[in-house]
């Protein structure tokens, strides 16, 4: 009985039918998704799928918004996102980077929406990263859409391809593409990092440079000219200018002179984004000494006295500990080599639970013991 | 008959066997006359005329004949058409007679020597040579190049797409030669003619772009190199352009702009991706000094803010000059209005105490003296001991050497100028100052 009603609603969804009976399909299938056993039932039915998706370039602009709504709610869920992305008869990762290239396509955030759904889950994203990779827009060209504002005329922001992009930063292949020295995929990105007008884009953005920073082997690059990436780290972080004209002389151009309206980032998550990326910059000597050269002690510093957040005071203060201390007193070139026994790290992630709840700081102790350890 | 035709160009004796006859006129004497029979140039010439003509007329006749013989089979009587066909049979006759005729040599062709400089003047060949400035218009052209311009760019003997592209090679030649402003008017012309040839007209302005860039209109420039990209995504060397005006221009925001595009279309391009940097670096320099100037306007601002709050709070009270009974005092009532003491306002020194310029006023000689920096705490009677004392000289006009340290006597005037009131040497000039009856007039205490 369920599946005649079923079949009967592929037929009512038909793309060359009349267009009330299309729209309040559309509307019951978009309403299913809203329910867990909807969702399902739609979810093993590929005709019911592959109808919804022949309806996302309707003409009756109701129709296809439902269609795309039915759609960001199945490829919300691992199983629906599997379905769509097993479908034959059409590639649906092909049918939403058409939407997003789409000047004139209303529905463009649903489209990033949905691409985002379906690279969450990781054994899915290598997946969806292939076919883009295969396709004719390529993450290059997904990107030089990102960095246009205003790059769709009917009012689709395509913050949500911001998302897309960074959860293609979990694959290691997905990060060498970004950071490809021939290519110009990262350098767009960076301009956004403070980026007001959008807290998820801005959030999205961090995220991927933040993935980025864990490749040890484009630490050079990323440090270097072409990049410049330690003052766009520390930029949010910097508030209005407190230090004298040598102390000001001393830090990147960027820093300098910051005027007394100079606001800092006001969320703790992305902050925390940002220390950790700087934190992964000072694992090689070579690191460690550009950031010393770029004097961005200082603005630790002052950051040091605003901040409130105890993830991220952790954060800063684990980071001036490596940047005051001479190499000598480290004594390891890369501190991703140091193996940490598992006893110890216990004992490390206890502490740091600790000083999250109580704000109380033994580290120096700890540290020392561990040094004892290590010798 | 054929009578040999002898025909002499001049006239010569001719010998002929004379006939001796003897003339008895003479009584026994023999004359011998030889009588020659010879021809006088007149009469030569008559002959000759004479047997020419009998030649001519003899064969015109018999040329006439011979063609009446030949051609028309002997035929006498002429009809009117028939005369003007052999007209033309005629005509048509000297006209492969005279192809017949041995080819000459032209002279007046080019030389090895000359051909270089005739071929550029030559309007076949030259371009318009003309002085900056002057339109076409002006300038007098020779008529074969006018003829063949109107040939090249005339709409009714050539496509859109043709005269296009006459004009395009016009504006390249005169790009060449460097006549920029030349160079614009063609393309300018070329892309009137609104021809359908997208990859032309795009072209058209890249070319105009650069003639642009030569020119140093930078502005105009990247408008054409947008127009050329429009038609031709592809576009790179427009875009490079761009690139480049933008740089000149120092419009950083616009070279990102180009650049973007530009790695879009070639990810690799190494140049471009300098160009980004060198415009990053610029910017970031630019945005740096001008927070540093906001910095140390405000600076100095506050600093200034400071000293009128110190002098308000002190009690002083200051008098401008301009206005009385203003509230609000600027930086510029304390200026001093006397030309020593320009330079040396009211201000800070290191232990925090405000220090004055002073002036003294000797009214008896009407002479003034200005003490430059007067430090509110020091006692009067010390500068008064440094200008009038034991060891000063004494001033010039004090011929009487009367003003000494313990004779004078030390007055202010009163606010409302009506009477001097007595200062005590030994006080300070912060306590002077802060007399209620005591007003400082344009910053200079006196």
């Amino acid at each position: 009985m369920l599946m005649d009603t079923v079949n009967e609603l592929v037929q009512l969804l038909a793309a060359d039918g009349r267009i009330d009976v299309k729209s309040a399909a559309c509307m019951t299938a978009a309403q299913l998704t809203g329910t867990p056993e909807g969702l399902s039932l739609l979810t093993s039915r590929a005709d019911i799928l592959t109808a919804i998706l022949h309806l996302i370039r309707d003409s009756e602009i109701y129709t296809s918004k439902d269609a795309m709504r039915a759609l960001i709610n199945i490829s919300a869920e691992e199983s629906g996102a599997e379905g769509l992305l097993a479908l034959k008869d059409v590639d649906i990762t092909a049918e939403m980077v058409k939407c997003i290239e789409d000047t004139e396509y209303p529905h463009a955030d649903f489209a990033c929406g949905i691409l985002a759904n379906l690279s969450k889950p990781k054994h899915l994203c290598q997946r969806v990263f292939d076919r883009i990779t295969d396709g004719p827009t390529k993450l290059e060209g997904l990107v030089y859409i990102l960095s246009q504002i205003d790059y769709n005329k009917k009012g689709a922001k395509l913050h949500l391809l911001a998302s897309f992009i960074s959860n293609f930063s979990q694959l290691a292949a997905g990060r060498r593409q970004m950071m490809d020295k021939d290519g110009f995929v990262l350098q767009r990105l960076l301009s956004f990092m403070d980026y007001k007008e959008s807290k998820g884009r801005r959030m999205s953005i961090i995220a991927t440079v933040h993935n980025c920073c864990f490749e040890k082997k484009y630490h050079p690059w990323l440090m270097g000219e072409d990049v410049d990436l330690v003052p766009r780290l520390l930029l949010p972080l910097a508030g209005p200018d407190t230090f004298n004209e040598e102390e000001n002389d001393s830090l990147p151009f960027d820093l300098q002179y910051l005027p007394d309206d100079k606001e800092r980032e006001p969320d703790p998550e992305i902050r925390k984004l940002l220390l950790e990326a700087l934190m992964q910059l000072c694992i090689t000597r070579a690191g460690r000494e550009v950031m010393r050269k770029q004097n961005i002690y200082l603005i630790l510093r002052e950051h040091h006295k605003w901040e409130e957040d105890r993830h991220c005071i952790m954060l800063n203060e684990d980071l001036v500990n490596l940047l005051i201390r001479t190499e000598d007193e480290i004594g390891v070139e890369d501190l991703s080599s140091v193996e940490v026994p598992p006893d110890m790290a216990r004992k490390f992630v206890e502490h740091d639970m600790e000083f999250l709840m109580t704000g109380s700081s033994d580290l120096n102790s700890l540290t020392e013991a561990m040094v004892e350890e290590l010798k | 008959q054929h009578s040999a035709l002898y025909i002499f160009p001049r006239c010569e004796l001719l010998f002929h066997e004379s006939k001796i006859e003897e003339k008895n006129q003479w009584p026994n004497t023999t004359r011998v006359t030889i009588h020659y029979n010879c021809y006088t140039h007149l009469e030569e010439e008559k002959y000759c005329s004479k047997v020419v003509k009998t030649r001519e007329t003899s064969m015109a006749e018999e040329w006439k004949d011979k063609v009446i013989q030949e051609k028309l089979g002997g035929k006498k009587d002429w009809t009117d058409e028939e005369r003007a066909e052999l007209c033309r049979q005629l005509d048509e006759e000297l006209e492969s007679h005279i192809d017949a005729m041995g080819k000459t040599r032209y002279k007046g062709g080019w030389t090895e020597e000359n051909w270089k400089e005739q071929m550029a003047e030559h309007p076949l060949f030259a371009p318009y040579i003309q002085e900056e400035g002057a339109t076409q218009a002006e300038a007098p052209i020779n008529p074969l190049s006018e003829g063949l311009a109107q040939l090249k760019f005339d709409p009714d003997h050539n496509t859109p797409e043709e005269v296009a592209q006459n004009y395009k090679e016009e504006g390249v030649l005169q790009f060449k030669y460097k006549k920029y402003r030349l160079a614009v008017a063609n393309f300018s012309e070329g892309l009137k003619q609104k021809c359908s040839d997208y990859d032309l007209n795009a072209q058209l302005h890249n070319n105009r772009a650069a003639a642009h860039c030569h020119l140093g209109n930078y502005r105009s420039a990247i408008k054409d190199c947008e127009k050329a990209v429009e038609l031709k995504t592809d576009y790179l060397k427009a875009v490079v352009r761009a690139v480049d005006c933008a740089t000149k221009l120092n419009s950083w925001d616009e070279v990102f702009h180009w650049c973007d595009r530009g790695l879009r279309l070639d990810p690799t391009n190494q140049k471009l991706k300098t160009d980004r940097l060198t415009a990053l670096k610029e910017k970031k320099l630019l945005e740096r000094n001008a927070r540093k100037m906001a910095r140390d306007e405000n600076k100095k601002a506050t600093e200034e803010q400071n000293l009128i709050n110190a002098i308000k709070n002190s009690g002083v009270q200051l008098g401008s000059t301009v206005l009385k009974g203003s509230s609000s005092i600027s930086l510029s009532d304390l200026e001093p209005c006397h030309p020593a003491a320009q330079g040396s306002r009211v201000h800070f020194n290191e232990s925090g105490e405000l220090v004055w310029p002073v002036m003294l006023l000797y009214p008896e000689h009407h002479e003034t003296d200005i003490i430059q920096e007067f430090p509110e705490s020091d006692h009067i009677i010390d500068h008064l001991e440094v200008i009038f004392g034991k060891e000063a000289a004494p001033a010039p006009w004090d011929t009487e050497h009367k003003y000494q340290v313990n004779n004078l006597h030390v007055f202010f005037e009163d606010k409302e100028k009506t009477k001097l009131c007595k200062v005590d040497p030994n006080q300070t000039l912060q306590q002077v100052l802060r007399d209620p009856r005591y007003h400082v007039l344009g910053g200079t205490p006196g």
